[in-house]
């Protein structure tokens, strides 16, 4: 995972700062989303120097659009879908005007499906909520849902240098934090009540 | 001691794929691997490289965009009218009413919004309640200022706020415009 720096903050409150004007929580913002807006401009298939204007070009769209979002707990899905009609609309222009033999494809919307946007946009909200973590039940999370490959809790617990006997409750501590915190993101995909029916 | 084999990553996907028994068994009765079941199946991400972060240029640049532009900026500025004012209408004949020194409700409109307030006079000094109704589009941001100090918005809408004195002068920042109102004079003697 991705070490930028994040705060404690909701998107909801560090938004309304950004409303007021605050020039350090518009930094917070951007310290937070640009994992998100990098991924989906690399992954369009753009040249770097593409890539580099649509990632530019989403975050001046949401600077100057900021007072037209009504519901900043909206604001990922905002950002992705702006990177993503960036990405199009760049790769269309190479397309247009260039007759050079070299330039890159243009970019194909098949490229950045629905379901692959919703995913990044899932893997950020996750990534967010990790980073306000502390530091063991980060790295003890991360092994847990980003290792490339199924580790038993022995060696998660032994990565981590923790007891595996307490390998449990902590677990259990450190996933009930992780969900109070996406759910004080506004992130809907967990619920406050956290009972599963089976 | 009984050792509980706990299920791991791959099988816990699978029973969100697949509701397997045995696991949805064992989730009715472990908390953490039912946390996890859930947070692995709202987010179907385990295994994926993490998202990277964008060559720092780049980040510098977009974080210039709030220097640059001066988002405090004013695009637009207003004046609101007062169009009611409790304290204008002539007393009852023959009615001697405190109240309506002790009370006083206001109205102000602008071509896009109107804000209501209402002040009350307590021993210590007064209390004020006031609420803004759009005419006609949502602003996402609407802050208020009593002089110098900001009111925020309490979950209801209402702005709430007391001060020894009355407040005199308020402006309202509506997301990009301010919205300027006239000042208001509070002498309470020797009203009819």
């Amino acid at each position: 995972m991705t070490e930028s720096k994040s705060t404690k903050r909701t998107d909801i409150e560090i938004w309304n700062e950004v409303l007021s004007g605050s020039s350090k929580a518009w930094r917070e913002l951007i310290e937070r989303y640009q994992p998100l807006v990098y991924t989906v401009a690399t992954r369009a298939g753009l040249s770097m120097a593409d890539a580099s204007d649509c990632f530019q070009q989403t975050w001046v769209l949401l600077f100057q659009n900021r007072y037209k979002l009504n519901d900043p707990s909206r604001l990922s899905a905002w950002l992705v879908t702006t990177a993503r009609r960036e990405a199009i609309r760049l790769g269309r222009r190479v397309d247009s005007h260039s007759d050079l033999d070299s330039v890159p494809e243009p970019v194909d919307p098949d490229r950045l499906p629905d379901e692959a946007l919703e995913r990044m946009r899932r893997q950020s909200q996750l990534e967010t909520g990790l980073r306000q973590l502390d530091e063991r039940c980060r790295k003890l999370l991360t092994a847990i849902f980003f290792a490339p490959e199924d580790r038993s809790y022995e060696e998660v617990a032994n990565m981590v240098g923790i007891a595996p006997n307490s390998m449990g409750p902590i677990r259990g501590r450190c996933l009930e934090r992780l969900k109070r915190i996406l759910v004080a993101n506004g992130f809907p995909a967990v619920r406050k009540g956290g009972a599963v029916s089976l | 001691m009984k050792i509980v084999k706990h299920p791991d990553r791959t099988e816990l996907l699978k029973a969100v794929a697949d509701r397997t028994p045995t696991v949805l068994s064992h989730l009715k009765s472990c908390a953490a691997c039912r946390e996890l079941f859930e947070l692995l199946g709202a987010y179907p991400v385990a295994g994926e490289l993490a998202l990277t972060s964008a060559p720092s240029a780049w980040i510098d640049r977009a974080v210039e965009l709030a220097r640059t532009s001066a988002p405090s900026e004013v695009v637009r500025r207003l004046l609101a009218r007062l169009s009611f004012d409790s304290w204008s209408l002539p007393a009852a004949v023959g009615v001697r009413s405190l109240a309506t020194e002790t009370e006083r409700r206001l109205r102000f409109d602008t071509e896009l919004l109107t804000f209501d307030l209402r002040a009350e006079k307590q021993s210590q000094g007064w209390d004020f309640i006031a609420q803004v109704a759009e005419k006609t589009s949502q602003a996402s941001h609407i802050e208020l200022r009593a002089g110098r100090t900001v009111i925020p918005v309490d979950g209801r809408g209402f702005f709430q706020w007391s001060s020894k004195r009355p407040t005199a002068r308020l402006t309202l920042r509506v997301d990009d415009m301010l919205i300027e109102l006239p000042e208001v004079t509070w002498k309470t003697k020797n009203r009819t």
